[in-house]
């Protein structure tokens, strides 16, 4: 092996190597949790829907098949705030971000598996708080309403 | 002077994968096209690939990944070096 790589993976063991972000997107500073917050409002009406539903297969598979989608499609939106949004500063005022984005992970994966209305509205309940740091990193103060969905659950929005 | 990075981010697949390892050379170095630069943008430093020069300081810089990427034009003074290696 090349005496320089090993070097390299000497020196690893004392410090850190930096970090050269190879991102997907450009940095264009436009970063936005609605997405996320629409999604698990999605995955709680598809729930909802479900638990309507009865033995209905065709219309539990379409409703089920939009739960997924829109549950990935939070965690997505989730993780790419938290990867290019957030910085080292915001995550020393709030502590809980780490564990919070790790519960959102986990709920979201839990209301795919399940047709429960109760992970979902769990999802919608740790996507709001999200919301709420993240508006806060910006000096946006936010408020809880009732959605204009018909999930009829709260909502957390920018006072802009 | 050399600097170890650690790869996060999928743009510069397949040559560069998420959590790949590489050594850096920020010693005066020669650019051209088709080189693999470390670059800062605001607080983060960034691996692209040179896709164009313009004059002695101007540089088009984009990803390998086509479907996961865009172009930059970035400032020679922005280039922290210029990749070496994986180890």
């Amino acid at each position: 092996m090349n005496i320089m790589k090993i070097a390299a993976k000497i020196a690893d063991k004392f410090s850190k190597p930096g970090v050269a972000y190879a991102h997907c997107d450009i940095p264009c500073g436009i970063y936005d949790p609605h997405a996320a917050q629409v999604a698990a409002h999605t995955v709680v009406r598809m729930a909802q829907l479900i638990g309507k539903t009865g033995d209905d297969a065709h219309a539990v598979a379409r409703y089920a098949k939009v739960k997924e989608e829109h549950a990935e499609l939070c965690k997505h939106e989730i993780r790419i705030i938290w990867g290019d949004y957030f910085k080292p500063e915001m995550l020393e005022k709030h502590k809980e971000l780490h564990g919070l984005v790790w519960n959102i992970m986990k709920a979201a994966s839990k209301a795919r598996q399940e047709a429960s209305a109760q992970a979902a509205e769990e999802l919608l309940e740790q996507v709001n708080r999200f919301a709420e740091i993240f508006w806060e990193t910006k000096g946006v103060k936010t408020y809880k309403t009732k959605a204009p969905y018909p999930t009829e659950k709260e909502i957390v929005l920018p006072r802009l | 002077m050399l600097k170890r990075y650690l790869v996060k981010g999928h743009s510069m697949e397949p040559a560069f994968r998420n959590g790949d390892k590489l050594l850096v050379s920020s010693l005066l170095f020669k650019l051209k096209k088709d080189d693999v630069i470390v670059f800062k943008n605001g607080n983060r430093d960034y691996l692209k690939r040179i896709k164009a020069v313009f004059g002695k300081s101007g540089f088009l810089v984009t990803g390998d990944n086509k479907g996961h990427t865009g172009s930059w034009k970035i400032a020679r003074k922005q280039i922290k070096g210029k990749l070496l290696m994986k180890y």
